[in-house]
This record gives structure tokens, sequence and C-alpha cells, in this order.
């Protein structure tokens, strides 16, 4: 009994201290990445509470290593985009100008049933009141509604961290080419670009910016 | 990027808590390997007060180092270790030199499997 009850208080402190460590982002929306380790590190936490036969250093250290592999994985995808969208996947456009994206719904294994239920949660009662609509990575939906009398139209993004969303481009009639001579008007690149938004008037460009650490934050101009 | 500084330095401190930790396993095990096979030779040559003595010196440093085996090690491998042990110093009689010899290979046996549920098969 006493054992068992040490175990669970060393255990409780190493798994508060490593979801700490692993910071907000792992208590609030999961990418499908930080939900594996998090499930893993609860698995491993139960079974070292109900198994006093299992060495406690061993389920410590696995939790531990865990903890580590996680925030070396996001840091990673924070610094290469390429291993952010094989980490976390990319948003699926399911709405556009008011139509659903149909090819896009057996992509994501969801009904066109599932999607109105989602509109729904949002107080949207007709996809044709939604001008834009994605299934964000971590399986939420945001939607941009359409204009009314007296809103302004949402910006869309056409460009982030290395991700351009064509899709965006063609709905605001613009293509590649347009982009490309609007950052060469900026003296950048689009690898340059952390953000770029656009509602066919008004657009907002932030540019990366390399810290005195080498690390890569947003600067509006 | 403070918090992949506190991941490096984890990683570090469990590599090195790992690596002590294995140092540890290979060194006492290999050691009570040792004090078996030498109070098991004794036994067979025929000085069985100094096979007993030996066998209790072993039971008690297997004691001591259970505190620590526990941690790193199934428990009820160590149990079954610190079982075989206890009843050796029992054996080492005129007598009983067979199962002395039984009981002897059961313990070493029990050593490995310690060993193998650490490393592995490294």
């Amino acid at each position: 009994m006493v054992p068992a009850l040490f175990r669970t208080v060393v255990v409780y402190v190493t798994v508060v201290a490593a979801l700490r460590l692993m910071g907000k982002r792992q208590l609030g929306e999961l990418q499908p990445s930080e939900l594996v380790t998090t499930l893993m590190v609860s698995n491993v936490a139960s079974i070292c509470i109900d198994e006093p036969d299992l060495p406690l250093f061993a389920s410590l250290s696995l939790i531990l290593l865990l903890t580590v592999l996680e925030i070396f994985s996001s840091t990673l995808a924070c610094l290469n985009p390429a291993y952010a969208r094989l980490l976390f996947g990319k948003p699926i456009t399911v709405i556009r100008n008011g139509e659903i994206v149909q090819s896009a719904l057996p992509q994501l294994r969801i009904t066109a049933g599932d999607l109105l239920e989602a509109l729904r949660g949002k107080d949207i009662f007709s996809p044709a009141d939604v001008l834009w609509a994605v299934v964000e990575p971590n399986g939420h939906i945001s939607t941009a509604t359409r204009a009314g009398p007296q809103r302004t139209t949402p910006m869309l993004p056409i460009l982030v961290d290395d991700t351009l969303y064509r899709e965006n481009l063609s709905a605001l009639q613009l293509d590649e080419q347009w982009l490309d001579a609007l950052l060469q008007q900026h003296s950048l690149k689009r690898r340059q670009v952390l953000l770029l938004l656009y509602n066919g008037e008004e657009l907002l460009l932030v540019r990366k910016k390399t810290t005195r650490n080498g690390w890569s934050c947003g600067e509006s101009l | 990027m403070r918090r992949n500084w506190y991941a490096a330095g984890l990683l570090l401190l469990l590599i090195l808590a790992v690596y002590s930790a294995g140092v540890y396993v290979d060194r006492s095990l290999r050691a009570l390997d040792q004090e078996l096979a030498s109070a098991c030779a004794c036994a067979e040559q025929g000085a069985y007060r100094q096979a007993r003595d030996t066998f209790r010196e072993t039971a008690r440093d297997a004691q001591r180092s259970s505190k620590l085996w526990l941690l790193l090690i199934r428990r009820s491998l160590v149990d079954q270790l610190n079982q075989t042990l206890a009843t050796l110093p029992h054996y080492a009689t005129e007598e009983n030199r067979s199962d002395l010899a039984v009981e002897t290979a059961r313990a070493r046996e029990q050593a490995r499997q310690m060993r193998l549920s650490f490393f592995g098969r490294l």
C-alpha cells in the first residue's frame, strides 16, 4: 500500500512537470502528434501506478523521454515548415463562396450532415452564409462568413509559413504571378514571408524576422 | 527557446542516469555472480563453514543492492533472487552438496535474468 501511494505521488509530480514543460499547447487544442504524446504519457503513468512490479525508474524515464521528444519535435516543426506539414497536416477547405467543396468530404471522412452540425455549432445555419470554411488539422472547423452590409470581407490566408493557399488565390481571382509580383514589390521571397492575408482590398503581409538567437518571428509591414 | 534547453538538459540527465544505472546493475550482478561461484567452489572443496559465510555475505549484499535494483529491475525478479539467496547458506553442508549445486545454479540464472531485464539482449 505505502509503495503504491509513494509511486502515485512521484508519477503525479512527474506528469504535471512533464505537461508543464511541454507548454500550453498540450493543454489546449491538440494536434495529432501532441494527442499521441499525451495519450502515451498518461498510459505509461497509469501502468506505472497499477503495476508495482514495474521499476519506477523505467516508467519515469519513459515519461521524461516522451516529453523531450515532444519538445524537440514541436521546435523542429517551428523551424521547418515542411516537417510541420508532415507532422500536423494542412487545413482543408470544405466551403468556398457558399458552396460545399464536395471532393474534400471523402478526403476528411465526414458527411455533409457532420459539416452542417459543425456549422450549427458556430450559429451558422446555411453553408450559403459562409465565404470560406476549413477543417483545421486538430479537427475543428473555422469559418469566415460572407460580408454583411456593414462588415468588411474577411481576410483569407494566401501564404502562411511557406504554405501557399492556391484555392484562396483562385477564389480572389488571382494567381501565383500576382503573388510573386507583390512580393517583388516588397523585395521579398516566398520563404521570407511569415503570413500574407488578403481580401481583395486590404493586405496584411508579415515578414519573417530573424532574432539574435536565430529564431523567426513576425514583423508586420 | 528556454524550453529546448530544459529538454536538452533533461535528455542529458536521462542519458547519464540510464548509463549510471547500467553500470551499477552490471557491476553489482557481476560481483554477485563471482561471490556465488567462489562460495560454491569452497563448498566443493569441503570448506562448508567458509561457504556458508560467503553465501550469507552474498545474501546481505543482495539485500543492500535491492533498494536500487527495485527502481531499475522488475520487483518479481529481485524477490526471486533474494528468496533463493536466503536458502543457500542452509544447503552448505556435506549431505546437501547436490541441492547446493542446484540452488546456486538457480541463483546465478536468476541474476542473469535480472541482467536481461535491464539490458535486454545487449
